[in-house]
């Protein structure tokens, strides 16, 4: 490659324009950052909850009232246990608690006598401390919660004030990891009783019921069994929560995607009107070369060599720093438009997701765009005459 | 020729400016996808245990998920502009399907 006299013009032509390269090369990087550092969060956002989608019960039984989700009877628990093809039957009770008025935590009661939710909670916390932790009314906090409680002076313990009044005192016993943050950030897990208390929930009421249906095929019959338990029960399925994650950041996503095309669009009118009208230099340039003898197709080739360089530059760099931003920073800023800042703040991490097939189209569209608007006043240049041009 | 032989004479410099650059993006591609092969999937983990205790698996946003917005008022006050259009950051707009 070194004795490629084609090359080494090619090269020297890149470098010695280097301010005005470096100029078109900052831009284009810029637009592919902020395209895919949008585009990571987006997708990780939505792997992570499809992912964890695997721990949603496959329905869930609400019991609705002028619109609103209100308590429902936990004796429901035992009509809905007498629906054939129905198990794991469990009672959830949750709901925010607000600290002020702007800062709240999502409370969730957890029955941890019961076999499945002690199985679990022996994973999340040690195993070891276990005992010690169902020894006494404890909470786990998440990383938002943890930050909110120091900031206000409550690093062991919390005074909850109840609906009817009385405080109720419970021992932080631990944090859960920020690596879980994009559920649990705002999340406070304690026993069922305590939660009840703090919601001000009396003790045979809920605020719903999961449960679970092994057999794909029979889950038609066995919603439209539950929605006949009684006329103002909603049944949400796992499905439902899929489609609605799925068209949230899909939404989100495609706003910037509408975004970047517009910006796209007006940053090729901007390279178009430079190479058409204001570069007389260019215009000289390639009047000389093919006064030189060179053909219309090798000024092609030079110029088209020239700027895929520079977008496979640009679209690299622009790429790997999105990707850094994101998942090695956690996007700062950015975020904030995906999880919101309006409550507790995010501690999320994201987990590195990368769609290539997103990455390509990114890629072919912002690629044809450039080299058309490059190429096409080029290529005008090339076929007047020397003489002309110059 | 003649240019031939100035180009051969610069080229050598030059030429070894463009491999800097080269190797600077080829070593942050590798670096990146390094970091992506041995990354992805661990964080998803500590997230499904949390939601098997819970069996909550919406994402946790800075917003009122369940409630609204502000404490005692129903109205999202957002935007100024538009205040009866619904806020973007809330799951709930979703369900209105």
């Amino acid at each position: 490659m070194k004795n490629n006299s084609f090359f080494y013009f090619l090269t020297l032509n890149l470098l010695k324009e280097k301010r005005r390269y470096a100029g078109i090369v900052i831009i284009s990087s810029l637009l592919i950052f902020l395209l895919s550092s949008v585009l990571f969060i987006s997708s990780s956002i939505k792997q992570t909850l499809n992912y964890t989608l695997k721990a949603q019960p496959d329905f869930i039984v609400q019991n609705i009232k002028g619109g609103k989700v209100a308590p429902i009877n936990s004796n429901m628990v035992n009509k809905i246990l007498n629906i054939y093809g129905v198990e794991k039957v469990t009672k959830r009770v949750y709901g925010r608690y607000f600290f002020d008025d702007k800062y709240s935590t999502l409370i969730v009661g957890v029955d941890f006598l019961d076999e499945q939710s002690n199985k679990n909670l022996e994973t999340l916390i040690n195993s070891t401390d276990l005992k010690q932790f169902l020894s006494k009314e404890q909470m786990i906090i998440g990383q938002g919660v943890k930050n909110y409680l120091k900031t206000h002076y409550y690093n062991l313990e919390y005074n909850f004030l109840t609906p009817d009044g009385q405080m109720k005192n419970i021992k932080i016993f631990k944090t859960l990891s920020s690596k879980s943050a994009i559920i649990s950030n705002d999340e406070t897990i304690m026993p069922l009783k305590s939660a009840q208390k703090v919601l001000g929930l009396k003790e045979n009421k809920i605020t719903d019921i999961a449960l679970n249906v092994p057999n794909d095929s029979e889950w038609q019959t066995v919603k439209a069994k539950l929605q006949s338990l009684n006329f103002n029960i909603r049944v949400i399925s796992k499905k439902d929560m899929q489609k609605a994650y799925e068209s949230l950041f899909n939404y989100k996503g495609g706003l910037f995607l509408v975004l970047f095309l517009i910006v796209i669009a007006t940053f090729s009118l901007l390279l178009y009107l430079r190479y058409t009208l204001a570069a007389s230099l260019e215009r000289k340039e390639i009047a000389i070369l093919r006064a030189v003898g060179w053909s219309i197709k090798d000024v092609l080739k030079l110029k088209f060599l020239e700027n895929i360089f520079l977008v496979i530059f640009a679209f690299i760099l622009g790429s790997s720093l999105a990707y850094i931003f994101v998942f090695v920073l956690n996007a700062p800023l950015l975020k904030n438009i995906f999880l919101g800042g309006s409550n507790l703040t995010n501690f999320a991490k994201f987990t590195p997701v990368v769609d290539y097939g997103v990455l390509s189209t990114i890629f072919i569209i912002f690629t044809v765009a450039f080299l058309s608007s490059v190429l096409i006043p080029v290529w005008k240049i090339a076929v007047t005459e020397p003489k002309e041009a110059l | 020729m003649h240019i031939k032989i100035a180009l051969f004479k610069k080229g050598k410099t030059v030429i070894k400016e463009f491999l800097i650059y080269t190797i600077f993006i080829i070593i942050l591609f590798t670096a990146v996808n390094l970091h992506y092969f041995f990354s992805k999937n661990s964080i998803n983990r500590d997230s499904l245990t949390v939601a098997k205790v819970t069996k909550i698996t919406e994402p946790s946003l800075s917003v009122g998920i369940f409630e609204n917005r502000f404490l005692y008022l129903d109205k999202s006050f957002d935007n100024n502009v538009y205040p009866d259009m619904m806020s973007i950051n809330k799951t709930g707009f979703v369900y209105e399907k």
